[in-house]
């Protein structure tokens, strides 16, 4: 029975093409139906009129039966929809201005909010390519001063995986940069991030190869002795244009050279979310790939990654591994430990957290400028839906008449209502579509700048390289929003429309609803004050924004503005160790002085607005004849001689590094301003000696004293000690900054420095060249991006207020044309009219403004730690911004109120 | 209300199912003007309600539909059961009886010997 249901449905369905060939068939068939039984009645006795009235009667109704009949035939739901779509996009044809306004308005909303959703998506919420993610578990260690750390030292990861009870699988991976020599001899050399796994990394993860095979327990036991490699599938079309016999080819890192064993498929980049790798190693071949740490695999750190048991949860795998773990500390330290130590080695603990999104170390220092920018973009499709709603009920005051006439004809307010959600529901949807090709650009726009912010998790290379994709879940995203603005959007006309007094409306007269145009708290008045409150809420964030940006680009940065061009390079991915990275140090400057245009050169380990904001805390400097002093972040700094002349930062005291000051010269250290003032107050601390690596003995002389110099971003207030960097040449691994002083435009010499550095050494990563002020600008991206952000969307909803502004008080006047008309006859000015419909707007403006204010107090305290050198209460900022949002009230009511003021009377009295 | 309806179409779809099985192929009015003979007149049903039953027999496949000439040569619309449809009849006739003879049984005095 059910199948012929089924049937059934399936051919009403299709009853929904060849609808007027099926009319015409059943009006004929009528007519055969009347006309047999015309005859039939003639037959009996009938008149002709007689029979075809009794004919008709016994038929019960052509309409009603031909009603039936269609909604028979086809799918009366379906139907009406499709009616109601035709006439919605009829309509939209029909007001070109309005639909533009409303579907662009509609996108910008819609894909500002998708494009959030991507990078989210991508960040945070995505789960990692492999087998059941939600067993995947990752190791942090939780130190006793709050930090979190998520590595662990790869003995200790060797003694963390004997467990076999609550782990099927723990395993281990480190992520380094490398430099791969160069294709061809002047071509730009390859970048490429290594990871180093354990034998059993990829069986944790439940990762197959697509080509080959992955590693195994066996490819990782004996240091130095398995060149096999592992690469991802990306890497095999970068690098190898995907040739199919890439198993057995071999590639070239640091001078070994591995076999390519397999690859991993599509998609797969590993654990960590931003830092796709490139290929993997096994981890004993660390010493091979790193030369420049001594000591072998053991001196490494490792990120540890296991698979939970089925039935075990992350709670008793924690106390688990907290137990393994404080016995190894007790076993490292040996015996005959002092109760101190043993508290100390109580307070570490380690702890487990779900890896099923993998890892990112960016997550959290871009938490609360996400927040933010969740914020702004929910306040802008807030402000943008009020808009279109207003726009909507403007519209469907217009239409009164013809939803009069709909009732009239038999709709229901259902049907009514549900004809102009339809008619939102195709502005919805039509905004949707443009608003994600806004999201593609938009989320790629985010992330490019969004990454660029200060590096304050601990990597030296912040970009993010986020798998952004438009698939499932962002076309969901997209549907579920064009539905709730659709909803919010469509609600208020459509209940409005569908209350219409029948008589009222149907009659010629308007002024019997003038009375309805004056209603204090009608719902377009409500919608505009709304959104003169949330484009309050934008300006003055922008303002704050826009301020704390100027402040910080004003800022002192104690460096040459003009004349410095900076090369950031990352010598140690070639692999050298760190004599040699000293020695190519020295060449690097003896090339460069060299070069025409230069008048000096220095190397320094980073530093000059890097935007790095690591660094420990003054307590670790042991000061002779002083205590341990907390309450000054510092950072230090290794230089080159000459370094602050090639740099422009002036020393106030004392002398700066010179050739005399090497390895085995005495250690020398010049302080900042800051810190001199930090530890010595007034005292002259040249002279003084201090310890900065622990241990016994003040090893360290202060030779001099610098002014103050932004190391890191123009909020940079920490104290900075500098040292000549052959007396501690090991951080000569960071990063350098070799900063030229020219006699011309900086930019000039690029190419020729380039030049040079090639001819050192074509392997050598060169990052980027920059000017101060370039290297100022991305150090500020982040707050770039919220001033222009904040600044975009601020003006954009003020423009969205003053087109609602506009809509409500032109319609207000033009309802109230009778009223204008018989003031002026009876003696008012047109300048009085001009001003009671500027009183009109400005009021609206007023109530926007009431409610704005303490809703901007509330919105700014919460990105009080992003400003700079301005209170989130700033009187100034909240002054202009309500300034600005009287004047957009003032001209969004010009132009109807010069129409009042022109209003004939006689004209206006005689139109009833 | 709808429980009405449903059964007032199922048991009009089944008078359209018998009258086809006892006439054959027949138009419209002719199946309307039968049931209501059969009836003997007392089911005054309108005649327009047959249409949107034989719309939904056809849909579901128990008869099907083509145009012919009546004796007077008028030009109609005639229908005529499917193999499905005279299945349908046969079932639908087996359970009537099964029903009214177990019914019948309600309706009968007891026996008490």
């Amino acid at each position: 029975m059910h199948l012929r249901q089924l049937r059934g449905w399936l051919v009403r369905l299709f009853g929904l093409f060849y609808r007027q060939q099926r009319e015409r068939e059943f009006a004929e068939e009528l007519e055969s139906h009347l006309a047999f039984h015309i005859a039939d009645n003639l037959r009996a006795g009938m008149s002709p009129s007689e029979a075809r009235r009794q004919a008709l009667i016994k038929l019960g109704g052509v309409t009603l039966t031909q009603e039936r009949y269609r909604e028979q035939r086809g799918f009366p739901m379906l139907e009406t929809l499709l009616q109601d779509v035709r006439f919605g996009l009829r309509m939209l044809r029909k007001n070109p201005g309005f639909s533009l306004i409303a579907i662009l308005t509609l996108a910008v909303g819609i894909g500002a909010s998708n494009a959030l959703f991507g990078l989210f998506d991508a960040l945070m919420w995505r789960t990692l390519p492999v087998r059941q993610p939600e067993q995947l578990v990752l190791f942090r260690r939780a130190e006793s001063s709050n930090r979190t750390i998520y590595d662990v030292a790869y003995p200790m990861f060797e003694r963390l995986r004997e467990q076999p009870q609550v782990f099927t699988e723990v395993a281990a991976n480190w992520l380094i940069e490398r430099s791969e020599p160069a294709a061809n001899p002047g071509a730009d050399s390859g970048q490429v991030r290594v990871g180093m796994a354990s034998g059993n990394y990829f069986a944790t993860l439940g990762v197959e190869a697509v080509s080959g095979r992955t590693f195994t327990p066996d490819d990782n036991r004996v240091p130095g002795g398995h060149p096999v490699a592992v690469i991802s599938h990306s890497y095999w079309q970068r690098r190898f244009a995907q040739a199919p016999d890439i198993v057995g080819r071999t590639l070239t890192l640091t001078g070994t050279t591995y076999t390519i064993i397999g690859v991993t498929p599509r998609g797969f980049t590993g654990e960590w979310v931003g830092r796709p790798a490139d290929l993997w190693i096994p981890f004993m071949m660390a010493s091979q790939v790193m030369p420049e740490v001594p000591g072998g695999p053991a001196k490494f750190p490792a990120l540890v990654i296991a698979r939970l048991k089925p039935g075990v949860t992350q709670a008793q795998a924690q106390t688990a591994s907290q137990l393994i773990y404080q016995q190894s500390l007790l076993a490292e330290t040996g015996s005959g430990l002092t109760a101190e130590q043993r508290q100390f080695i109580a307070q570490r603990r380690i702890e487990l957290e779900s890896a099923a999104n993998g890892y990112s170390a960016q997550r959290q220092a871009l938490t609360q400028p996400l927040a933010i920018l969740v914020g702004m973009v929910g306040l802008v499709l807030l402000a943008v839906c009020a808009n279109v709603a207003n726009l909507l009920l403007a519209r469907a005051a217009t239409r009164e008449r013809e939803m009069a006439v709909r009732q009239a004809l038999g709709a229901g307010r259902g049907r009514i209502a549900r004809q102009l959600l339809t008619e939102s529901l195709l502005l919805a949807v039509a905004g949707g579509a443009v608003g994600l090709l806004f999201a593609v650009w938009g989320t790629n726009l985010l992330t490019a700048m969004l990454t660029a912010g200060p590096l304050s998790t601990g990597i030296e290379d912040n970009s993010l390289a986020l798998d952004l994709r438009l698939d499932g879940r962002v076309i969901a995203c997209t549907a579920l929003l064009c539905l709730f603005t659709c909803l919010l959007v469509g609600l208020a006309p459509a209940f409005r429309s569908s209350q219409v007094a029948l008589t009222a409306a149907l009659k010629e007269r308007s002024a019997g609803n003038a009375g309805r145009g004056r209603a204090r708290f009608s719902p377009g008045k409500m919608l505009v004050i709304a959104q003169v409150a949330l484009s309050l809420v934008l300006l003055v964030g922008a303002g704050l924004f826009v301020r704390t940006l100027r402040n910080l680009q004003s800022q002192e940065t104690g460096f040459e503005r003009n004349h410095l061009l900076m090369v950031w390079a990352a010598p140690v991915r070639t692999g050298r160790t760190v004599p040699a990275l000293a020695d190519f140090a020295q060449s690097v400057q003896q090339q460069l002085a060299g070069l025409p245009g230069v008048q000096s050169v220095s190397v320094s380990t980073g530093g000059l607005l890097d935007g790095n904001v690591r660094g420990g805390q003054s307590e670790t400097l042991q000061m002779q004849g002083q205590a341990p002093k907390p309450g000054l972040a510092i950072s230090s700094l290794g230089l080159s001689p000459g370094f602050f002349a090639t740099v422009g930062t002036p020393l106030v005291a004392g002398r700066d590094f010179t050739a005399q000051d090497s390895e085995s010269a005495p250690q020398v250290a010049i302080l900042s301003e800051t810190m001199a003032r930090f530890f010595f107050g007034n005292e002259n601390p040249i002279g003084k000696r201090f310890n900065a690596m622990g241990g016994a003995g003040f090893p360290l002389e202060i030779v001099g004293i610098a002014k103050d110099a932004k190391l890191g971003t123009p909020r940079d207030s920490r104290g900075a000690w500098y040292f000549p960097y052959r007396q501690n040449a090991r951080f000569l691994r960071l990063n350098w900054c070799i900063a030229l002083r020219t006699t011309g435009e900086p930019t000039a010499l690029t190419a020729s420095v380039n030049q040079a550095l090639r001819e050192l050494d074509p392997s050598l990563p060169v990052l980027r060249f920059t000017t101060l002020e370039e290297q100022l600008n991305r150090v500020l991206a982040q707050e770039r991006l919220l001033a222009a952000l904040a600044g975009f969307f601020g003006v954009l909803a003020a423009l969205l207020a003053c087109l609602g502004l506009y809509g409500v008080i032109a319609y207000t006047v033009a309802r109230c044309t009778n009223e204008i008309g018989l003031r002026l006859a009876l003696g008012a000015t047109p300048a009085n009219v001009l001003w009671q419909v500027l009183r009109e707007s400005l009021w609206l403006a007023l109530g926007g403004i009431a409610l704005g204010i303490p809703a901007a107090l509330a919105a700014t305290r919460l990105i009080s730690a992003r400003l700079f050198g301005v209170s989130p209460t700033d009187p100034l900022t909240l002054v202009a911004a309500v300034l600005l949002m009287l004047a957009v009230a003032a001209a969004s009511a010009l132009l109807p109120a010069r129409r009042a003021a022109n209003v004939d009377p006689m004209v206006a009295l005689r139109h009833e | 209300m709808n429980e009405k309806t449903d059964v007032w179409q199922g048991t009009l779809a089944l008078m359209v199912l018998k009258t086809l099985e006892a006439l054959g192929p027949q138009h419209g009015f002719g199946i309307a003007r039968r049931i209501e003979q059969i009836s003997d007149n007392k089911l005054a049903i309108n005649y327009g309600t047959i249409y949107p039953a034989l719309v939904k027999l056809e849909q579901e496949g128990y008869i099907k539909a083509e145009w012919g000439a009546s004796d007077n040569n008028r030009k109609a619309k005639f229908y005529k059961l499917t193999r499905a449809g005279r299945k349908r009849v046969a079932t639908e006739t087996q359970k009537w009886e099964t029903t009214t003879a177990i019914l019948a049984r309600f309706f009968v005095p007891p026996q008490e010997s």
